[in-house]
């Protein structure tokens, strides 16, 4: 692991800890939905509150809180997964096309236009992400992204393009 | 792209990522407090209310009557609408929250345990209205919806005797993950650093070696790799080799008298990236090869090509969709859960043999977790006289998901079963016919993984003899 929120103090079993736990791991966990969101900025405070909810839903139903702050990391990437699982489904329920690299944009926050993530597919940041932040294997982004190996494979080199071509781009 | 750009991208995306600002972060803080208050919590559950009171339980039990199959419903009822719930103000109450009918107790049915009467019981074409999609009664979500939980069994033969097999017969797991277990597992091997490899076939367990093959120099040359597979449809496991220059696949029996033999062999003309597939029964060829490559046909344990073997072979889906009444806006953005969608009825309709099934889903589409899923069947007695029953199994990964697959057995007059799988959506099936209309009991349980925790459910036919 990459990010970093890995350094953060695990979180006692108390409510009153949650608020501690929220400001030594929300800065990163931020930066971490942004990279998946592409600096959307709405979309990252959803994906940053859903993950807390879910943080606070799992103590509030009586499990402790000891699933360390690396569950953030992890339940924030599931649930942008969803997301894309769900809008897969939904398109092709309603036989719109559906394709990875023409995914719809995201609404870049203004003064984010340069970042390199910022303007890919989301499947490519997804799989971006777990791939150099997270450092999975590609057969873990691929099993997480519902994908084949190879097809993931595919999307690596497409998103790792596009993202050098943002790179030289920006200078 | 060489190794050093590809550091160089990541590197860069390392560094990306916006910085949270002062006001996000305090809005964020408040809306934290907010829920750890229960704020956000109290919203959540009301919500959950609301699709608790479209749930319907149920038990069934299936017995056969003079070779007919007879479903009958042990109990079911319908948890209670809450009436505390204050209807929100900013948006129109969804259809369902003032059309619902009143909290009702289904009396729990006696299953007829004796083969005489029980068909008087069975539900049938003419009791069962198939409303226009669209139109499907949202309200009045059939009582009688068979949902069975791990653990129950299904007796498809007739009822009061002991189930009877000559045969091992294959469980039907499930993964989590709603992929097939895995039923073998593959795994290279080679003395040395210039052995020739060896491929080697292991049991579900991973204890018992089922056959090897000596894998040709040309093939293999180095990689390192080590492969969860299945055994095919027909009994031939599709081995991809991975190489420098290019790749070959192999489809290798893992039963009959050429077990262990590679039957079939097509080289691969691109070179192959990293190594780990899982090789399913259900995957057809194609997924093993890069994109846009010809197609790789099935073989059977001879190396004879087969067209059969794919389990949906014969078999179509159609898949209808119509929106129900909205939910409120403010629900979903209240809680930012999105965890309900609008109402909505999927209508699949299944084709088999020229023979067609319907199934009715209606309810709340829910997005726990972001899946999609309608938890609620109706179904319609099938056109040769058998029934179909459906069954919600499995657990998403994602502990907050929470969506079940669902599995369609179809129960046809002469005793005998085939299961299809769906995932959550209901918008494609994920699994074949696995039981190849064969008889017997059909029986749910859950296995629990102590190493890992994990849990899958699987399905198990018993056939009789």
């Amino acid at each position: 692991m990459t990010m970093g929120i890995d350094d953060a103090t695990t979180p006692a079993s108390t409510d009153d800890d949650l608020s501690a736990f929220f400001e030594q791991t929300v800065d990163v966990l931020y930066r971490y939905a942004s990279r998946l969101c592409g600096s959307d900025r709405a979309a990252t405070e959803d994906l940053v509150q859903e993950t807390y909810v879910c943080l606070i839903r799992e103590v509030r139903s009586g499990r402790p809180l000891d699933m360390g702050p690396g569950w953030l990391i992890t339940t924030c990437h599931s649930r942008f997964i969803d997301r894309l699982r769900a809008e897969r489904r939904r398109r092709s329920r309603e036989g719109r096309a559906w394709s990875m690299s023409a995914a719809d944009p995201p609404a870049v926050a203004p003064g984010m236009e340069t970042g390199v993530l910022a303007g890919l597919p989301a499947e490519q940041r997804a799989a971006l992400v777990l791939r150099y932040i997270d450092d999975l294997p590609v057969p873990e982004v691929a099993r997480l992204l519902g994908h084949s190996v190879h097809a993931t494979e595919s999307l690596l080199v497409r998103a790792r393009a596009a993202a050098r071509a943002r790179i030289e781009r920006n200078g | 792209m060489d190794m050093d750009e590809e550091r160089d991208v990541a590197a860069a995306i390392r560094q990306d990522g916006e910085q949270i600002s002062k006001e996000t972060r305090d809005a964020l803080r408040d809306r934290f407090e907010s829920a750890a208050n229960g704020e956000i919590s109290v919203i959540a559950e009301r919500a959950g209310s609301r699709r608790t009171g479209w749930r319907v339980m149920a038990a069934a039990s299936v017995v056969v009557v003079g070779g007919v199959t007879t479903l009958v419903y042990l109990e079911s009822h319908r948890q209670a609408e809450p009436t505390s719930i204050p209807t929100p103000t900013s948006d129109a109450a969804p259809t369902v929250a003032t059309t619902a009918p009143a909290p009702t107790t289904v009396p729990a049915t006696t299953v007829p345990t004796s083969t005489s009467n029980a068909s008087s019981t069975a539900p049938t074409s003419s009791s069962i209205a198939s409303p226009p999609l669209g139109e499907l009664p949202y309200a009045s979500v059939d009582a009688k919806l068979p949902m069975l939980v791990a653990g129950a069994t299904v007796k498809v033969g007739p009822a009061g005797e002991a189930p009877a097999w000559s045969a091992p017969w294959p469980d039907l797991p499930f993964g989590s993950d709603a992929q097939p277990a895995p039923q073998g597992w593959l795994a290279a091997y080679r003395s040395g650093t210039a052995g020739r490899w060896t491929v080697r076939f292991f049991d579900a367990t991973g204890t018992k070696m089922r056959w090897e093959v000596r894998v040709a120099d040309s093939k293999a040359d180095g990689s390192k790799w080590d492969q969860r597979v299945l055994a095919g449809p027909t009994n031939v496991v599709y081995v991809r080799y991975f190489s420098e220059r290019d790749g070959s696949v192999d489809a290798i029996a893992t039963a009959g008298p050429r077990a262990g033999s590679v039957v079939a062999s097509w080289p691969l003309p691109a070179p192959m990236g990293e190594c780990g597939f899982p090789c399913q029964d259900n995957t057809p060829p194609t997924a093993l090869l890069t994109e846009g490559d010809t197609t790789i046909p099935f073989v059977d344990e001879k190396g004879a090509p087969v067209t059969t073997t794919n389990p949906f072979f014969g078999v179509s889906f159609d898949y209808q969709y119509a929106p129900g009444p909205a939910m409120p806006a403010s629900w979903i953005t209240h809680t930012n859960e999105s965890q309900f969608d609008d109402l909505a009825s999927v209508r699949v309709t299944m084709t088999r043999h020229h023979t067609t099934w319907t199934f009715d889903a209606l309810g709340v589409q829910t997005y726990s977790g972001g899946m999609e899923g309608f938890p609620f069947f109706s179904y319609k007695p099938t056109q040769d006289g058998g029934y179909a029953l459906t069954f919600r199994v499995g657990d998403h990964p994602n502990p907050n998901a929470g969506q079940h697959e669902t599995i369609i057995a179809l129960l046809h007059a002469d005793g005998t079963v085939s299961l299809y799988q769906l995932d959550p959506s209901l918008a494609s099936a994920s699994a074949g016919d696995v039981t190849a209309d064969a008889a017997g009991d059909l029986i749910l349980g859950t296995n629990r993984d102590p190493m890992t925790g994990t849990s899958s459910t699987w399905v198990r036919l018993l056939p009789r003899t």
